[in-house]
């Protein structure tokens, strides 16, 4: 392990339970932290130089019901994090997973460069990458993305890969009428296509 | 003395070339008298052209004249990996792919493939372009440049009949049940699922095996095609089809990649010629590799004579270069990190075809080896 490593801080950005304050999702964050340093020995994420100064401060969000209009309601509890300043990605991915090893906690997976016209590469990731909060989305054909880059907090630099999950993925309505237009365009097509006189060699000799 | 690997076949030779993994895997089959075949695609990298043409253009052969028919076996993303390049290179050319990939449910599902911001992954939209380019063809040259494959139905016949490409599947059965899978996955794509990338892991519904007659010898092309206990699907029911048996294979392209999941131990033992010529190209996707120790195992203790084009637990080429702080991160995030593409070994056979008994000579060229020697790191 080069002593690069213990030099960047990893970091997910919006996303995940550091999202939020309130106690049972801490705890809940304080757990994953546990579970993450601890089963694949993340010694880089133990060694953090700057430990918890990287975590997000965040607003204590009161969970007592508000009145609106004639109701009670709870309100969520509202997000905060600490602000990032700027990001300057540096190399972007897609990814699929190809396949899951859930003893080992890894994955693998396609990645397709969004950054560069380069060839599409295949890479191990452990779940420690993942926000815990995520692990459930790690499925054969799940769709990512993945960003690397520079963020500047408290115009503090530091360098982040960022791994994203997809939750969800929806065609509009006029995409999907797009495509069965297309389809029926094509089908008419091979349709015509097959009323032709067959076109391999002996088709042509034949007539 | 080796023959370059640039020597185009006489005329009267019959050739079976291998060629894999780069990412994906193709056959090239002269037939003789500069009358090509070729089943599948597959790329060095994404920029280079599809391996097939390539080697047809090193040979001085070309596409657009001698190759008389392109097979797609099956739309899975390492079988069709430029396919729709290749294709339109092959001027004259027909398309011959299941004929199940023609219908509504798939040619919508192709679509809402290409509609998709994702750019993984390609299998189904090669397809859909390969049909779109045959049927404009069909249109200019006002012939049918397709021909869908179902078992038992020639795909191609060469000019005086010396050759043809047979069809062995896929049955009536798999069709369907090709066809409800689509159905089902075009429902769940416009609801909102993500299941777009799931196709690959379907069982090989489509898959075309196909046999060449020429000469008086006989070529299996297994494709991807599974064993199955069932009558009605994969290799049980091309075994069932009136003569399956009757012509035996000396050349057998191995199904599934040397794959537990595509031996069936009959077509060993009925549609092949005892100790046949296996040939046979790796799969090697994330943390899958086929053919495995045991699988090689096995095919060594049916025939001596098995190659494959590359070894299947070798590592492919590194990752692309970026910039060093990148790297870095990169390498510190993954535990593995790796091209998806590679070099692309071939294995060559050859044989004269006024001498059907002639056991002919295999080449081995980038990379391919014995089947024997894959068996050790």
């Amino acid at each position: 392990m080069g002593w690069w490593k213990n030099t960047f801080s990893k970091a997910y950005l919006m996303t995940g339970p550091q999202m939020t304050d309130s106690p049972v999702v801490s705890e809940r964050d304080a757990a994953r932290k546990s579970r993450v340093a601890g089963f694949n020995g993340a010694s880089w994420l133990r060694g953090n130089r700057f430990g918890e100064q990287d975590e997000p401060q965040l607003d204590v969000t009161a969970l007592s019901p508000v009145r609106r209009g004639a109701s009670l309601v709870f309100e969520p509890p509202k997000l905060s994090s600490p602000k990032v300043e700027n990001f300057i990605a540096e190399q972007e991915f897609e990814g699929v997973v190809l396949s899951v090893d859930e003893i080992q906690r890894t994955f693998w997976a396609r990645l397709a460069d969004c950054t560069a016209e380069n060839p599409d590469e295949e890479a191990e990731f452990a779940f420690s990458e993942i926000p815990v909060d995520d692990w459930q989305l790690i499925t054969p054909g799940a769709l990512f993305y993945w960003n690397v880059g520079r963020e500047w907090r408290n115009r503090q630099m530091r360098r982040v890969s960022d791994i994203r999950f997809r939750r969800f993925f929806q065609f509009s309505e006029a995409t999907v009428t797009r495509a069965k237009h297309r389809a029926e365009t094509l089908a008419d097509l091979i349709a015509k296509a097959n009323a032709y006189p067959s076109g391999d060699t002996a088709g042509f000799r034949r007539t | 003395m080796p023959i370059p690997q640039a020597t185009p076949p006489d005329s009267d030779e019959l050739e079976v070339s291998v060629f894999g993994p780069g990412f994906g895997e193709s056959v090239v089959v002269h037939t003789g008298h500069d009358e090509w075949l070729i089943v599948d695609s597959c790329l060095e990298s994404p920029t280079a052209q599809p391996k097939p043409l390539e080697y047809l253009e090193s040979i001085g052969v070309d596409p657009a004249t001698a190759v008389k028919v392109v097979i797609a076996s099956h739309w899975h993303d390492d079988h069709v990996a430029g396919l729709s390049a290749l294709l339109a290179k092959c001027k004259s050319a027909i398309l011959s792919c299941s004929t199940a990939l023609a219908q509504k449910d798939f040619l919508q599902l192709a679509e809402l493939y290409c509609e998709s911001p994702s750019r993984i992954p390609p299998g189904p939209r090669e397809i859909r372009n390969s049909l779109s380019i045959a049927a404009e063809r069909s249109k200019a040259l006002k012939r049918n440049m397709l021909c869908f494959a179902l078992e038992n139905r020639p795909i191609w016949t060469s000019a005086h009949g010396r050759a043809q490409a047979l069809a062995l599947s896929p049955s009536d059965e798999m069709v369907r049940r090709a066809l409800e899978f689509m159905a089902r996955s075009y429902e769940i794509a416009q609801s909102g699922i993500a299941i777009l990338d799931r196709m690959g892991d379907t069982p090989n519904d489509v898959a075309t095996a196909v046999r060449v007659n020429v000469g008086g010898r006989s070529i299996l092309l297994g494709s991807d095609l599974e064993a199955s206990a069932s009558p009605l699907i994969g290799w049980s029911a091309v075994l069932a089809l009136p003569g399956a048996t009757l012509t035996k294979s000396a050349v057998y392209k191995v199904a599934h990649h040397g794959a537990k999941s595509g031996h069936q131990e009959d077509v060993w033992q009925n549609m092949l010629s005892p100790a046949p010529l296996a040939l046979m190209s790796p799969f090697r996707l994330g943390a899958h590799n086929l053919p495995t120790y045991d699988d090689r195992q096995r095919i060594l203790g049916k025939t001596a004579t098995a190659f494959i084009t590359a070894h299947p637990d070798k590592a492919r080429s590194r990752s692309t270069k970026r910039r060093r702080k990148v790297d870095m991160l990169l390498e510190q995030a993954t535990l593995d990190r790796r091209s998806a593409y590679g070099p692309v070994g071939q294995i060559r056979w050859r044989a004269p075809l006024a001498h059907p008994t002639n056991h002919g000579r295999v080449e081995l060229f980038d990379g391919a080896l014995h089947l024997a020697d894959a068996l050790a790191l």
